[in-house]
């Protein structure tokens, strides 16, 4: 009988793969330690999306300003400051839920939250950003991991959504082991397959915290691309909570 | 009145141009746009044409974190059937000749739309000034939009225009907001002053609860309007409603206000006359790559019948359309980033008759936007959107062209 127990064991160590339990826990603790990393009590950045709607053509392109307010892990305030055509555009977003100021109209419109609506881009603005891209929530919470493979200085996680809402079926993020920084997210969704790469670049100290600042959101079914650049950024900053209140951010 | 808006505007221009010790805080910019109209009448087979020219100037003043400046002054320049001179000459609805008033401009006007002061106090918000009040989720139309005149075919400007007024708001920590408004000019946004207009009685206000809550963000309050018609003012109380959200991959809107009995008239109160309601929907059709809107409006003080059509009601600004109910279509597609299709309809339910007006908008670069489109008018004779209409149901009166095609080109700085 004994002979029976240890042989068992053995078969179950030795022959049957690892119990994929093992490799959540392993994805969870990344994605858990990259969340860490990344979430702040408040944030406050200047940026430049630089809209390429051809990725090979740097010669044509379109240049927007803007600036963003971040609390916690869920909420991010967006506000366009130039082109002068959409100066004052702004954009909540709340966990799922966001909002959008047209600031010519003074009205205030909820953003369905649906896949295909989160899907678009910034009506006016275009690129490669969706209102799910510049939303905010944390990844662990957002999307179930697992670990696909540990190579020399990376680890590739797959993510499947939590939510049936979600714009993507599943999506690839590659994390840096030293410093729990991602490098790249490739999204695919069940039309276009591989649909989107975000890489992320140039990673300096700002604000107090190591940062990328350049995010290049690549679309391979436009062949387009867009880039974000922070010129300066501030964190855990005392921030007026009204650019986080539906029905106050646009005042 | 005329002077003092160009010296206001002449001083706006001055004191944030960049040539001035401008702050930070400070900012300028706006837009100049040209709207050109070329239309024609199968009926009459008349053609005209129309010209209208806006510069609308903006400046935004922080002097500290919790106070903020906002002020909008406009320059207008209307020309041929884009002027209501010209139109009401043409049908002879003017009763005077303009020829009579050398020193009135009736083709330029300067005004300072926007301008209001917003002063944030913890918890609390105080606007006042000119300011625009946007109430109401609806697309087209906004029934608890009691404050301002509105127009549904605008196609040269989408600003809320300003009134004279204070807008206090509270916001709790437990996403609901109390906010209101105390205004001091009535929906016609008259230009004269007429003794009534210092009574207490005349003061339009409204107040709303705003409640942000999963799916959906609800609102509910009281409106008083207070209108300046035909046969002088005209007082409502009503209570309204909006509702602004989504469920299960559709975009769900809508918007009602229904008038209150008058002191004393209960018996002649009709609930059915007294509604207006918007319900619309909005949703993505992949397939087709194309967004879709459509929204229903009913209102209960529209005619329900074509021979009780009257325009003075459209013309004075008392209604918006002359029938009871409405369906609005609209689609839109983006072909690129930055060039767009769309397709609105309007139809009136009762004598089907339609507006359709193609448009498309191409954002040349960041700052310059020139759009092509039409209006194409279709119905049987006497119906809303073919003519001809009478007023006061005696004169007959065709104003509507059958077709209109413009380019609206718009630099914004």
């Amino acid at each position: 009988m004994r002979c029976i127990t240890i042989f068992f064991l053995l078969f179950i160590f030795l022959i049957l793969p690892t119990p994929p339990v093992f490799a959540v826990e392993d994805a969870h603790t990344i994605i858990q330690k990259v969340d860490e990393r990344q979430s702040v009590t408040t944030s406050w950045s200047e940026l430049s999306m630089l809209v390429y709607p051809e990725a090979d053509d740097t010669e044509n392109v379109r240049e927007f300003r803007l600036v963003t307010y971040g609390k916690g892990d869920d909420d991010t305030y967006v506000e366009f400051l130039s082109p002068r055509s959409i100066r004052g555009l702004k954009l909540l977003s709340k966990g799922d839920d966001q909002w959008i100021y047209f600031a010519s109209t003074g009205r205030c419109r909820k953003i369905s939250s649906n896949a295909q609506s989160k899907r678009q881009s910034v009506r006016g603005v275009g690129g490669d950003f969706s209102y799910e891209d510049l939303g905010g929530g944390k990844l662990q919470e957002k999307y179930s991991f697992k670990l696909l493979e540990s190579v020399d200085k990376e680890w590739v996680l797959e993510g499947t959504p939590k939510k049936a809402e979600s714009v993507y079926a599943r999506i690839v993020i590659l994390v840096q082991k030293e410093s729990y920084l991602v490098n790249r997210i490739e999204y695919y969704t069940e039309e276009e397959g591989h649909y989107k790469d975000l890489i992320m670049e140039d990673v300096r100290s700002m604000g107090g915290r190591e940062i990328a600042t350049r995010m290049t959101m690549l679309n391979h079914e436009k062949s387009s691309k867009t880039v974000m650049i922070i010129h300066s950024a501030r964190h855990n900053v005392p921030i007026n909570d009204k650019y986080f209140n539906p029905t106050r951010f646009y005042n | 009145m005329k002077t003092l808006a160009l010296i206001l505007l002449f001083l706006f221009v001055a004191a944030f141009s960049p040539a001035s010790t401008v702050k930070e805080s400070m900012s300028l910019y706006g837009y100049l746009l040209d709207y050109f109209q070329g239309s024609f009448d199968v009926h009459t087979k008349e053609s005209s044409y129309g010209n209208t020219l806006l510069v609308r100037i903006k400046a935004d003043f922080n002097p500290e974190e919790r106070l903020r400046f906002h002020a909008e002054a406009a320059y207008y320049g209307r020309l041929g059937n884009q002027n209501l001179y010209a139109i009401y000459d043409k049908i002879g609805l003017n009763p005077e000749r303009q020829e009579q008033f050398p020193f009135n401009d009736f083709i330029t006007q300067v005004l300072v739309d926007h301008a209001w002061g917003l002063a944030n106090l913890g918890a609390v918000d105080l606007q006042f000034g000119k300011v625009p009040i946007a109430w109401g989720s609806g697309y087209v139309f906004n029934p608890t939009a009691k404050v301002a005149p509105t127009a549904i075919f605008d196609e040269v400007t989408e600003e809320t225009p300003g009134t004279f007024a204070i807008v206090p708001s509270y916001y709790t920590a437990r996403s609901v907001t109390f906010t209101g408004y105390l205004a001091f000019q009535d929906r016609s946004h008259k230009t004269f002053s007429p003794s009534g207009d210092g009574e207490w009685r005349n003061v339009p206000f409204g107040f709303k609860v705003q409640v942000i809550t999963g799916s959906f963000d609800l609102s509910a309050g009281v409106i008083k309007e207070v209108f300046y018609g035909q046969t002088g003012y005209e007082r409502d109380f009503y209570l309204g409603f909006d509702l602004d959200g989504g469920f299960d991959g559709c975009g769900l809107y809508a918007e009602s206000a229904l008038r209150l009995p008058e002191m004393g008239f209960r018996d002649l109160y009709d609930i059915e006359e007294s509604l207006e309601i918007v319900a619309g929907c909005h949703f993505p059709i992949p397939k087709l790559g194309t967004d879709m809107r459509l929204e229903y409006f009913h209102q209960g003080r529209g005619a329900d019948k074509k021979s009780d059509y009257d325009l003075s009601r459209v013309i004075s600004g008392e209604q918006l359309v002359l029938g009871e109910n409405y369906l609005f279509l609209y689609f839109e597609r983006y072909l690129t980033d930055y060039i767009r299709i769309s397709t609105g309809s309007l139809l009136n339910l009762g004598d089907w008759s339609l507006v359709l007006y193609p448009e498309c908008c191409w954002d040349v670069l960041g700052n310059l936007q020139i759009y092509f489109g039409a209006s194409l008018f279709a119905g049987g004779r006497g119906n809303e959107f073919s003519g001809p209409h009478t007023v006061e149901g005696d004169q007959e009166f065709d104003i509507i062209e059958s077709f209109s095609l413009f380019t609206r080109i718009k630099l914004s700085f």
